[in-house]
């Protein structure tokens, strides 16, 4: 069978609410053991959770790992999605959980809880960032965060989810989203422009 | 771990904690109506809003790589689906064990004595001459299970399953039952003859080369 290329999805548009009604009845096709269904739910699924799983686990090759067994869980367990919540929010919250447990297998970097104390590594306001150095600023900024803030990170900007939908995935409450949030955007400002733009 | 800090001290705080989601729209009607109306009197946050909705962008626009394959997903499912059915067929024979005649129950450690040589001759039958190092060999599904009566001798089931083209893939299993591999095409005939061997009790078949 061809691979789709992966360019050919864009995952945040292809991110609910649009695509829930879809979702959902791409589920129910599951449920009936519809292999094409799944295979279509597989393709829209991977980049994102791809994504999403990188920031819980560090190593490519657990979070394809972790991927799969998520996707397993959603072949075999179908009927247990029971449309009280989002489509999405049922396979990342299998996706977080499942994440967590081989995170405990991983030796996970403490968070650098100094960081954001000392002077920024970053350029200065008088140097113009280009955007390659302004990414590449960003991604080491990520990689200082503890995994839980570069979660939340990653389901605000990148899968565009709420934060009362990202508290149900992580089974955390809403004001440890925030402050987890609050305190990953202070971080990674430092990197996009420098310290004088870290106005908090 | 960072510790949790109050972010509703002030309305200011509040909306400022609410930024990320109101550049992404996904707040309720009564959050999106807060921020707005302090937005409109708090030129700290206009500014505050206008770097959010660059480092959204930014963060976003990040890469990320991992390309789907399918096919490693297909193959776990091939095999959970071999699993459960050869799972539902040995509940089928516990059924079958139990209406068994209560002679077979003393001779289980006769057969268990009897696998440990059967096993041993029947081994290196299973294994293929050579491995190409890319291409591991499929593992044989099993496609029948049968039951032997406990007196049967080696070479009988040896020659049971010599004369019907039958490998070994697993047993014996609780129900004392094995799980043996057969040419698809052979099996409705391979299990007339089993069933019509005196040393055979059980014989039935295993759909495993079904498709889900």
């Amino acid at each position: 069978m061809l691979e789709m290329p992966s360019a050919v999805i864009d995952p945040r548009r292809t991110a609910e609410p649009s695509g829930a009604p879809d979702e959902a009845r791409l589920i129910a096709r599951i449920i009936h053991r519809d292999r094409r269904a799944f295979e279509d739910l597989y393709r829209l699924y991977h980049p994102r959770l791809t994504r999403f799983l990188r920031n819980v686990v560090r190593r490519p090759a657990i979070a394809e790992e972790v991927l799969d067994d998520t996707l397993m869980v959603v072949w075999d367990q179908a009927e247990r999605y029971n449309g009280q919540c989002k489509v999405s929010t049922w396979i990342f919250a299998i996706a977080y959980r499942k994440g967590l447990n081989a995170r405990r297998r991983e030796d996970e970097p403490i968070e650098d809880r100094d960081a954001e104390l000392r002077p920024s590594d970053a350029p200065g306001p008088e140097l113009q960032f280009d955007r390659a150095q302004v990414r590449q600023n960003l991604m080491s900024a990520l990689d200082q965060l503890s995994s839980d803030h570069r979660t939340v990170v990653d389901l605000t900007y990148f899968h565009e989810m709420g934060y009362r939908e990202i508290a149900q995935i992580m089974d955390c409450p809403v004001d440890t989203v925030k402050t987890r949030m609050f305190h990953a955007r202070r971080r990674l400002k430092r990197a996009l422009d420098g310290p004088l733009a870290d106005w908090l | 771990m960072a510790k949790i800090i109050a972010l509703r001290d002030t309305p200011h705080q509040a909306v400022e904690a609410l930024l990320p989601w109101y550049v992404g729209g996904t707040l309720d009607a009564d959050d999106r109506a807060a921020v707005e109306a302090h937005l409109q009197a708090c030129p700290d946050c206009q500014a505050a809003l206008n770097l959010e909705r660059r480092l959204c962008l930014e963060v976003a626009a990040l890469p990320s790589d991992g390309r789907p394959d399918w096919s490693r997903l297909q193959r776990r499912m091939a095999g959970r689906a071999v699993r459960r059915r050869a799972s539902g067929a040995f509940a089928g024979m516990a059924g079958a064990w139990r209406a068994a005649p209560s002679w077979l129950g003393w001779a289980l450690a006769a057969q268990a004595a009897l696998l440990a040589v059967f096993g041993a001759l029947a081994l290196p039958v299973s294994s293929p001459a050579y491995h190409a190092l890319s291409a591991p060999p499929a593992p044989l599904v099993g496609n029948i299970i049968v039951i032997f009566r406990p007196e049967t001798r080696e070479r009988d089931l040896r020659a049971a399953l010599l004369t019907n083209h039958a490998r070994l893939v697993d047993g014996p299993t609780a129900s004392d039952a094995y799980v043996l591999n057969t040419p698809a095409a052979e099996r409705a005939a391979i299990l007339t003859r089993l069933r019509a061997r005196a040393d055979v009790v059980l014989a039935e078949p295993i759909n495993a080369g079904a498709t889900p």
